[in-house]
């Protein structure tokens, strides 16, 4: 590392060179492109005896079948950033099966499983380290997993999640954890603060099963309510649902409206069929409706290219045709026998009479007046562009 | 003024040709002062309509008078007499106008037919009832009274 | 945008519905019933108030209200459901002395006229059941206070004398004699040989009977004067409003005077300007249907519900020969510098049901649609609009007159407009005028012939008064300044032409109801049809085998003379 010439050198490498053929050479190979690598990195550059045995190191303890894009990079296998992706995949996968579990358990056993509280320890185990042991150990953690079979693997997910469940009670926020006296201050609470609306609040039967049943998606399996974010415990949940503002129940899908319809009664809505329906409009409305199959079963509901005929007999128009229900025509003139019978003996001329004369007077006229213009625009043309005092910036 | 740029400016030509004629004695005489009908009409058309030509068989001659050249020089005679402004000739003429086709001369005098025309209805009819004034204050029209008159109704309301 | 009639319903309204049904009949009867009664009601009152001095004299506008109360409130009760259409036909008016047509005053005219005596006054009414109209016309003599009679009842002094006598005499004699005419086209056997009429009426035969008539009364028949045939709907309302097709009948206007004077003329030959003497009326008319336009060459059949309107006036001789003309008169002052007393407002207006017009004022919607829908196509004042209109003359008369005096007020507002877009005609009110020949023939013609009068509305051929001379409307109008009044005379009847029976039915007039007043004429019947005319008259007389002729007789109403309009009315005058 001494340098001899000050002419050619490579400053990531700490090199100098006598030719420039060498430098450039350097420049290609592998070494100075790693060395520049640690230099934005801003690690000390190394030197070639060190970077030809990480090479050699990286060769050796290569197993995997597809390293061979890994092996250019220096001792880096997976980046973190692929490395805590790709344990995040794993955990979700795992919170999912459990949770399945879990839940069939539930149903089956009827009962609540205690944990004891949170195992943040665990979680935070993830360093900032580039330790390749730490990520053979999780490596290695993994394909012992791996090694066990689906169910066994499935119950020790629900252990897991069983250990770490949190059973939150009606009366706690889900969100904030605080504590109220009762469900409907905890519900008040978590729609002004947070924006938990409850939907269809007239035909809520079960309210309190309702709240369980949510926090339980927070508690137990640590999900979020509006996206397929999987948490890792509580609290992680809680911290993603208050920051991305998902404190929402989503009723907008059948499924989701399924999800929670064991707590509702909508029984008083299915007699609607009979009376008319206030949403549709006689000829006077808007769009065609399409004939949905959830609709309750009608006899004469029928379409015609440009109206719907509703079973109580009103027709809804088209929005295609709505200049014309938008008309008001003046209503036809209904003559009685005495206007009638003197329109019909009615012999006036109403039509204004052409008279030939008149007509190609005027004619001449106009035509008079259009030659004055063309002679006019002719003599004007000639000078119409004229500007005496135009300076031409080009003719200095 | 026409400056060198302008497009409009008058040509060379044409003020020399000003000047010229100023400077020149030649003064062109006005249209007014000759009098076009005095000049011999210089028309073959006119001519063969008029019959004013010589034409015997042996010359052959090549005047030749088209239809519309016909109607034309009728009209014109038409128009031109109507310029002389004879009023009686007016009234004729309205009367001759009414009737339909009737044949002009070249001294342009149409005969009179039997049938009137409206003004000289109107004039028929003016004069019968001023005869009628007249025939009443003279007192031809008094209305004689003979017999007893007529009674119609009774003594009661 | 026009308005037209299919073909079938064409047909229909203007055919089928005129055939002489027995229904058909029973609605002339009852409107002629009608019309008469109310004429008699009007008589006794101008009797007992001017003649008999029962009762403080009517005023014009209190006989116009109660003959219109009455004719309304007798048909409401008629054919209740079976008819949409009845009432009146035409409003009472009375036109006394040179007014000819028109003058039929509200109560709150400031024009509002009594009589005196020495006037003659003219009373106009019509009614109509479902179209079927009975008009009538009657001149009667206003008398001075009664003399004392042997048998105690008052009676006149003497009869009128002098022209308007002259007037009265040859309008009745020439509307009994057209009268006997129309019977006598039934049975044209009958008609007397010295007629020369052939074997049917026509119209220039009409037209000869009444001229001659007219001169050997030294009188001139007023223009506007006809003869014609009226149908369902169509008995002459709208004349100059609508030009209605198949027009038949008889008809005198200026041009008929200009002819006479002509042939009288020693300078004209008749066989020589045998194009003067016609001429042609379809040459200015706007019509689209030459029907329209009413010539002489018609023949009366039977069938047919005529209509016998014949005014006379007395022709001057102090000032020498001279043009009888029709003169409006208005409330408009200040015209001519004359110094006119009598400024009537026209109160009589007329639906031009071809015109339709999106209107802006209120007041007039409403007033158009009470027009269109309780008033039919017959002419109306506005006081028909009101709803305490047929006046109950046993309950509060004054109540009632305030109501209809509240209504007529909001109605002149929307009438205005109505006016303004010609959706509503005004008959204006007319007076005989005597134009001095001297002061026409100095009149210079001027060159266009479309200076056409359009206040006053003519018939479609008619509209140059004297197409000889070359006189427009315009032009006659302004030489009227110089002009003199003369006193006119006026009988009107409708008669039918029931073929079912062979005989005529008068539906109004006759010896019971248009009785003719005490006159006393100078002249008598002369010429070339006197013989004819007084065998006429004599068949219809003879009951058995003469023309035959049934009258509709007047209805016996009590009426109470001590209908106290008059001391009311004077409340209402603003």
């Amino acid at each position: 590392m001494s340098s001899s010439s000050t002419r050619y050198t490579c400053n990531s490498c700490n090199l100098a060179f006598a030719e420039p053929e060498d430098q450039r050479n350097h420049m290609k190979s592998d070494w100075h492109r790693y060395n520049l690598k640690r230099r934005v990195s801003q690690l000390p550059p190394i030197n070639e005896i060190t970077f030809n045995s990480k090479v050699s190191q990286l060769s050796i303890s290569n197993s995997g079948d597809d390293q061979d894009i890994k092996e250019v990079k220096n001792n880096k296998q997976i980046t973190k950033k692929e490395q805590r992706r790709l344990d995040k995949e794993a955990l979700l996968l795992k919170k999912k099966e459990l949770l399945e579990l879990a839940r069939k358990k539930m149903i089956n056993s009827g009962g609540v499983l205690r944990v004891k509280s949170d195992g943040i320890q665990e979680e935070e185990e993830e360093e900032e380290e580039k330790k390749d042991e730490e990520t053979n150990v999780v490596v290695v953690e993994k394909e012992n997993d791996d090694d066990l079979t689906e169910e066994q693997l499935q119950e020790k997910l629900m252990e897991i999640k069983v250990k770490n469940r949190v059973e939150i009670p009606v009366t706690k926020c889900m969100f904030c954890n605080s504590d109220f006296k009762t469900i409907d201050e905890n519900i008040e609470h978590m729609f002004k603060s947070h924006g938990l609306y409850i939907p269809e609040p007239n035909y809520l039967v079960d309210k309190e099963g309702l709240i369980k049943y949510i926090s339980e998606k927070l508690g137990f399996g640590n999900v979020c309510l509006s996206c397929n974010y999987q948490g890792k415990n509580l609290q992680a949940i809680q911290q993603h649902i208050l920051s991305k503002s998902h404190c929402r129940i989503p009723y907008e899908t059948e499924n989701e409206k399924l999800e929670i319809s064991d707590f509702y009664d909508f029984t008083s809505t299915y007699s609607k069929i009979d009376g008319p329906d206030d949403d549709w409009e006689d000829l006077s409305g808007d769009e065609a409706v399409q004939v949905e199959d959830d609709e309750p079963p009608q006899e004469k509901l029928y379409s015609t290219g440009f109206e719907l005929h509703l079973p109580d007999g009103t027709v809804a128009g088209h929005r295609s045709l709505q200049r014309y229900y938008k008309q008001n025509l003046k209503p036809e003139r209904e003559l009685s026998e005495g206007q009638g019978t003197l329109i019909a003996a009615e012999t006036r001329h109403f039509v204004n009479i052409i008279d030939k004369d008149q007509i190609t007077e005027q004619k001449r006229a106009w035509g008079r007046e259009k030659k004055r213009d063309d002679i006019n625009d002719r003599r004007a043309a000639k000078f119409i562009n004229n500007q005496p005092h135009y300076r031409d910036q080009l003719l200095q | 003024m026409p400056s060198k740029n302008s497009i409009n400016k008058p040509k060379d030509n044409i003020i020399r040709q000003r000047k010229s004629l100023r400077r020149s004695s030649v003064r062109p005489v006005s249209k007014d002062r000759v009098e076009s009908s005095d000049k011999p009409v210089k028309s073959t058309a006119l001519a063969v309509y008029s019959g004013a030509t010589l034409r015997s068989a042996k010359n052959l001659v090549q005047h030749t008078l088209s239809n519309k050249r016909a109607k034309k020089i009728e009209r014109n005679q038409k128009y031109a007499s109507a310029r002389k402004l004879n009023t009686d000739q007016l009234l004729v003429d309205l009367a001759a106008q009414q009737e339909g086709s009737m044949d002009i001369d070249l001294e342009g005098k149409p005969e009179t037919t039997s049938k009137k025309s409206s003004k000289i209805q109107e004039g028929v009819v003016r004069n019968a009832l001023w005869a009628v004034v007249e025939d009443a204050a003279a007192g031809t029209f008094n209305v004689t009274v003979s017999g007893d008159g007529t009674t119609l109704g009774g003594p009661s309301f | 945008m026009e308005l037209a009639v299919s073909q079938r319903d064409t047909n229909i309204l203007l055919r089928e519905k005129n055939v002489l049904n027995p229904t058909v009949l029973d609605k002339y009867r009852l409107a002629g019933q009608v019309s008469q009664t109310c004429l008699t009601y009007l008589t006794s009152l101008i009797n007992d108030s001017y003649h008999l001095g029962k009762h403080a004299p009517y005023s014009a506008a209190e006989l116009c209200l109660l003959g219109d109360s009455y004719m309304k409130s007798a048909l409401k009760n008629v054919y209740k459901n079976q008819v949409k259409e009845k009432g009146i036909a035409q409003p009472v008016t009375i036109d006394v002395n040179d007014v000819v047509v028109g003058y039929a005053p509200e109560l709150d005219e400031e024009s509002n006229i009594t009589f005196k005596a020495g006037d003659i006054v003219t009373i106009n009414l019509g009614c109509h059941v479902d179209g079927y109209t009975s008009n009538l016309a009657h001149t009667l003599v206003i008398y001075p206070p009664g003399v004392q009679s042997e048998d105690g009842s008052l009676k006149p002094t003497g009869p009128l004398l002098g022209t308007p006598a002259d007037a009265v005499c040859a309008a009745h004699i020439a509307s009994e004699t057209v009268l006997a005419l129309l019977g006598a086209s039934l049975t044209p056997e009958k008609l007397p040989k010295s007629l020369n009429a052939g074997n049917s009426v026509t119209g220039s035969l009409i037209r000869s009977v009444v001229d001659s008539i007219a001169e050997s009364f030294n009188c001139t028949v007023v223009p506007t004067s006809k003869v014609r045939r009226i149908r369902r709907f169509l008995a002459g309302q709208a004349e100059g409003v609508v030009a209605e097709r198949e027009f038949k009948g008889v008809v005198w206007s200026e041009a008929d005077q200009e002819l006479r004077l002509l042939r009288q003329s020693s300078k004209f030959d008749e066989k020589d300007n045998q194009q003067i003497v016609t001429f042609d009326k379809a040459k200015n008319a706007s019509v689209s249907s030459v029907s329209a336009i009413p010539s002489d060459e018609f023949v009366v059949s039977p069938g047919e519900v005529y209509m016998i309107d014949i005014k006379m006036a007395p022709s001057q001789t102090v000032d020498g020969p001279g043009l009888i003309t029709l003169q409006a008169v208005d409330n408009i002052t200040g015209k001519n510098h004359s110094n006119e007393t009598f400024n009537p407002k026209p109160s009589v207006f007329v639906r031009d049901v071809a015109i339709s017009h999106q209107l802006k004022l209120k007041t007039s919607r409403k007033l158009l649609t009470a027009i269109d829908r309780d008033l039919s196509v017959y002419p109306f004042k506005l006081s028909h609009v009101s709803s305490s209109f047929p006046m109950n003359l046993k309950k509060d008369i004054s109540e009632q007159l305030k109501d209809i005096h509240k209504d007529m007020i909001t109605a002149r507002l929307g009438l205005s407009e109505l006016t303004n877009r010609h959706l509503v005609i005004t008959k204006p009110i007319q007076r005989a005028r005597f134009l001095p020949l001297p002061i026409v023939l100095n009149t210079a013609t001027s060159t266009g012939v479309k200076g056409f009068d359009a206040e006053n509305p003519v018939l479609p051929g008619l509209e140059l008064p004297l197409p000889r001379l070359g006189l427009t409307s315009l032009k006659l109008k302004t030489l009227l300044k110089s002009s003199k009044s003369v006193p006119v005379a006026r009988e009107l009847s409708t008669v039918v032409l029931n073929n079912g029976s062979n005989e005529l039915i008068r539906l109004s007039g006759g010896s019971k109801t248009a009785k003719p007043s005490w006159v006393h004429s100078e002249f008598q019947l002369a010429g070339q049809y006197t013989q004819g005319i007084s065998e006429l008259i004599q068949l219809t007389q003879d009951a058995r085998f003469g023309i035959k002729i049934k009258e509709c007789q007047p209805m016996n109403i009590e009426f109470s003379s001590d209908a106290t309009i008059s001391g009311e009315t004077e409340m209402q005058l603003d």
